[in-house]
């Protein structure tokens, strides 16, 4: 926080103090969504469900406690020992919730991803006219939706990240099961976009 | 090759062979749309409520509401008394005093938006700070319905006209006249006489020359 100069944007949240826990562990959902040239928005049903890697405690300040992004659990020293690469399918979150929350009879699409659904249009719907400001053709724009669940079974955005096809390999996008059965179209992705045309097609739009 | 170049004036020859699924959900569509014939949202209506399940729902934190006494209420303690009725007047200015007593954060947030940052007194909107003053004044009247921290609001809010360019509608002679019946009422608490005294008295005397000019 320091290191940031006096006019920088800050955005202040609420913390969400009682989560949903997998085995006592917080995680967040993360669910990606496709905008394309004529706004037309799709909603990638997959999503998956990225762990923290140590024990939830609010009063533990460790910051492997408490955020569940890839980029900083990565380095954690129980990266990896719960779940492999921290990151679940959205079955075993289907499977929790009707364990745990059997007498609510709490279904996951009903329940939380209409309700993620919701979120997703609401920013769409705020973010709309910044999107494609050039009206480039036959472009579509990819973003990544990461979402918290509370004990109350409420969904809360936690944030939306704008990925650059450009710079992000499509591994990085997915968890390790679901990119082995995407490999063969994610091969062909890689080989097209390896000509000169698509490169630059991809660069233009992301 | 001739074919390849010439690809996007055709349409595909069999677009309808391509059966792989698709685990993309449209979820909103716009007219013209590529894959929608008409525009469509899955947005849920705004009257959803944010729990799904009814009873893991959370009470939403209002302000304590006052403790009136209700219509059909047996009396004061040992039920010698019963409690007069309640007109509909009465009834209604309880819901008025309600609605003040709940809203007074809102209006003395309102109230330093408003005259924060006004320069001149051509800027401040008279009638309307008039108008929220009597609100604050008249929720100050029962001083025993207001939890601490609404008193606390309420005469921040008295604080904060007597500080600001708008301060001379405090001298307005509709103003005065509530302050000094709150003043001369019985329940009055310190805190109130401190706001309404010592900042009243802290306003230059041209304001009260000017109002009666």
């Amino acid at each position: 926080m320091s290191n940031k100069g006096p006019n920088t944007y800050w955005v202040a949240q609420k913390y969400i103090e009682k989560p949903l826990l997998y085995n006592e562990r917080k995680f967040d959902i993360r669910i990606w969504v496709l905008v394309t040239s004529k706004f037309d928005v799709y909603f990638y049903k997959h999503g998956y469900m990225r762990t923290s890697s140590d024990s939830y405690d609010l009063k533990n300040a460790n910051n492997y406690v408490h955020l569940t992004n890839n980029c900083l659990q990565q380095h954690g020293n129980n990266y990896s020992k719960w779940e492999e690469g921290n990151t679940l399918s959205l079955d075993s979150l289907r499977r929790m919730l009707k364990e745990k929350y059997s007498k609510y009879n709490v279904d996951l699409e009903k329940h939380v991803i209409s309700r993620m659904k919701d979120l997703v249009l609401d920013t769409f719907f705020s973010w709309k006219k910044n999107l494609n400001p050039n009206n480039r053709k036959h472009c579509f724009e990819l973003f990544g939706y990461d979402f918290l669940i509370d004990e109350d079974i409420r969904t809360w955005l936690l944030e939306v990240i704008d990925i650059s096809l450009g710079q992000k390999s499509l591994q990085s996008l997915f968890f390790k099961g679901q990119y082995e059965s995407l490999s063969g179209h994610s091969k062909q992705f890689h080989q097209r976009a390896s000509s000169k045309d698509v490169r630059r097609h991809v660069r233009n739009c992301t | 090759m001739f074919e390849i170049a010439l690809d996007p004036i055709f349409p595909p020859k069999n677009p309808k062979k391509d059966s792989r699924p698709n685990d993309f959900e449209l979820i909103y569509s716009e007219q013209g749309a590529a894959r929608s014939d008409k525009p469509f949202c899955m947005r849920s209506p705004f009257s959803n409520s944010v729990y799904p399940i009814k009873a893991l729902e959370q009470v939403s934190r209002k302000s304590r509401a006052p403790n009136f006494p209700s219509a059909d209420s047996k009396g004061v303690e040992g039920g010698e008394l019963p409690s007069p009725q309640i007109t509909a007047t009465e009834r209604a200015n309880q819901t008025t005093y309600v609605n003040f007593v709940n809203n007074i954060e809102s209006l003395c947030k309102s109230l330093h938006a408003h005259l924060n940052f006004k320069t001149s007194k051509a800027l401040v909107d008279t009638g309307n700070l008039i108008t929220q003053i009597n609100k604050v004044l008249h929720v100050l009247e029962k001083p025993e319905l207001l939890s601490p921290i609404q008193l606390k609001i309420a005469c921040r809010s008295i604080d904060i006209v007597s500080r600001s360019i708008g301060q001379i509608v405090l001298t307005e002679h509709e103003i005065v006249r509530k302050i000094a019946a709150l003043l001369n009422s019985q329940q009055v608490h310190k805190e109130i006489i401190h706001v309404l005294v010592i900042k009243l008295l802290s306003l230059p005397t041209n304001n009260l020359h000017n109002s009666h000019s």
